[in-house]
């Protein structure tokens, strides 16, 4: 349900339709809590029903990271996000399905069952922002939240077929959302078209207090910088992105939206990052180092499950995390802290922090020749249910195209664009740190000449 | 070269989680494997990146951003948290006694 059909129906009946396809594709557990009497307000620049990530904390709905260690939990405050979506219009109905605390590439590691994928429910939809991509690729509503660490908005929205948008990091504030790796973490919309994500930005960018990672910069109209043509632009194509473990129907249907934007006009040429391919390795160091500081709340006192076998205070940290812990967030956290444990911290940490400097370098130098860069978003489209959950490392490798932007903190879109076997594929386009605005123009030219 | 078992253990204990037996042998593998994977990084040249402890996070160029000294009361009451807790009393967050009588 785009946002435009959604305010031709009006908030009531939008609503009263939102709802009625939540409960009638609930099969696909996209969707973990229902907000049956949302509050509806009569105006606003973004008068629509719109889906929660179930990481990201709301008063009028439990949150629960889909973690048995958050079961039932009402946080006693809401996200910066959600409050300024109630201010512009925007009806919550509902909290979407993610893998734990945000940890996967399919949603199989939520401790409330995997969501499916509406285009073949044999498959997964992604992850981790899985229930909310599904979500509006069922039409459930007008648009839903993500969060993006490592791929989480970017992957899902590729396997499901609908836009998803990473903003830059420090575009968005992220108080609110439950810290997986913070030097990682951001919150983007997930939509049915791109002229909607950049509604939706518009209304949750900006500077906020309670979040000191975001900048007080000016908040582009979005919306506005949509049209306009993209003679003359530039697009760089990396090396390195189209072949070693991309699937090469996947890499042709990319390389047939290229051509198609050097048909609007844009200049198309070769780039190199040479430091981008040691990405993936960077992440799985840096985001579980984060994870196992940040998940360290966790601990049985304070909120959510507490082990009732604990004997002394020491075995109530240790019996609820492993009894209210999933096996992926454990893993993480155990890499996490071996990796910054004392002896290995150099090796591991410090190392990866200075790989991340160094992929962040060669995406700036890349900015001075190109204005967008563009890869696949996902090096396959979707798998199947339980193919990958027996080996974290080959689930990891999902993340493989989507990582390098996630350690340089630009900004990327992912629009479908065509199909393999009858599954959606995504086009990945990057920009500079806070161009926004042009990543949206190529996306939205691209649109249109589809 | 897998991770020994103790390390695991080891690692478990930092994270204040526990494991079964079975949990560890399967943690070991996993964890090797990833680690295994990771070691990649061994090969790059970060010569040139300064700083000791490396500033890669500061993605923005953002540092020190700074707040007022202030106290401002809370949004969320006392009672707000305490409902929460597992445990509570008279006000209090109740725990498992530290030290034995």
């Amino acid at each position: 349900m785009e946002i435009r059909e959604a305010e031709k129906l009006g908030i009531e009946k939008a609503t009263e339709e939102s709802l009625k396809i939540i409960k009638s594709k609930s099969e696909l557990n996209a969707i973990l809590s229902v907000n049956d009497k949302p509050k509806l307000s009569k105006s606003g620049s973004l008068n629509v029903p719109y889906i929660c990530k179930d990481n990201i904390v709301t008063k009028e709905l439990p949150t629960t990271a889909a973690s048995k260690i958050l079961e039932g939990f009402v946080s006693p405050y809401e996200a910066t996000v959600v409050m300024k979506l109630r201010e512009a219009g925007a009806v919550m109905v509902g909290k979407s399905n993610l893998d734990e605390f945000a940890m996967g590439s399919s949603t199989e590691n939520s401790a409330f069952g995997p969501t499916k994928n509406p285009h073949d429910p044999t498959r997964v939809p992604g992850g981790s922002s899985g229930g909310s991509a599904a979500a509006v690729a069922a039409g459930m509503a007008s648009f839903a939240l993500g969060s993006d660490t490592g791929g989480s908005i970017r992957q899902p929205a590729s396997f499901c077929g609908v836009v998803g948008l990473m903003p830059t990091y420090g575009r968005v504030s992220r108080y609110g959302l439950i810290a997986m790796a913070s030097s990682l973490d951001r919150i983007g919309p997930i939509t049915t078209n791109v002229k909607d994500a950049a509604r939706v930005l518009r209304v949750i960018a900006g500077h906020d207090e309670h979040d000191s990672t975001t900048m007080a910069i000016e908040v582009p109209d979005y919306v506005a910088a949509l049209d306009g043509d993209i003679k003359d632009l530039k697009i760089g194509v990396p090396k390195g992105f189209f072949d070693e473990g991309v699937d090469a129907p996947v890499a042709q249907a990319v390389q047939a939206a290229v051509d198609k934007l050097r048909q609007l006009g844009a200049i198309v040429s070769e780039i190199e990052l040479p430091h981008a391919k040691f990405a993936l390795a960077t992440y799985y160091i840096l985001q579980p180092s984060e994870v196992s500081a940040n998940l360290a709340r966790y601990d049985g006192i304070r909120y959510g499950l507490s082990a009732s076998d604990a004997k002394n205070l020491w075995e109530v940290y240790d019996k609820s995390r492993a009894q209210g812990f999933g096996a992926e967030v454990k893993r993480r956290i155990m890499l996490g802290t071996y990796t910054l444990s004392a002896g290995f911290r150099d090796a591991y940490y410090d190392k990866a922090q200075r790989v991340r400097t160094l992929i962040k370098q060669d995406f700036d130098k890349a900015f001075k020749q190109v204005d967008v860069i563009i890869t696949p978003t996902t090096p396959t489209v979707a798998f199947k249910l339980g193919e990958r959950a027996k080996d974290p490392l080959s689930m990891y490798k999902a993340d493989l195209l989507t990582t390098p932007a996630s350690l340089a903190g630009i900004p990327v879109i992912s629009v479908p664009c065509g199909e393999v076997e009858g599954l959606p594929v995504g086009l990945q386009i990057m920009g500079r740190q806070f161009d926004e605005k042009t990543i949206l123009r190529v996306a939205y030219a691209y649109e249109q000449k589809q | 070269m897998p991770l020994p078992k103790d390390q695991v253990e080891w690692v478990a204990r930092l994270a204040y989680i526990e494991l079964t037996k079975a949990e560890t042998s399967k943690y070991a593998e996993e964890l090797s494997a990833v680690l295994g994977y990771v070691d990649e990084l061994r090969e790059v040249d970060t010569s040139t990146v300064d700083g000791n402890p490396p500033a890669g996070g500061q993605i923005t160029g953002l540092s020190n951003v700074l707040a007022a000294d202030a106290v401002s009361p809370s949004e969320i009451t006392r009672e707000e948290f305490l409902e929460r807790a597992p445990a509570s009393e008279k006000g209090y967050i109740k725990v498992k006694s530290v030290f034995k009588k």
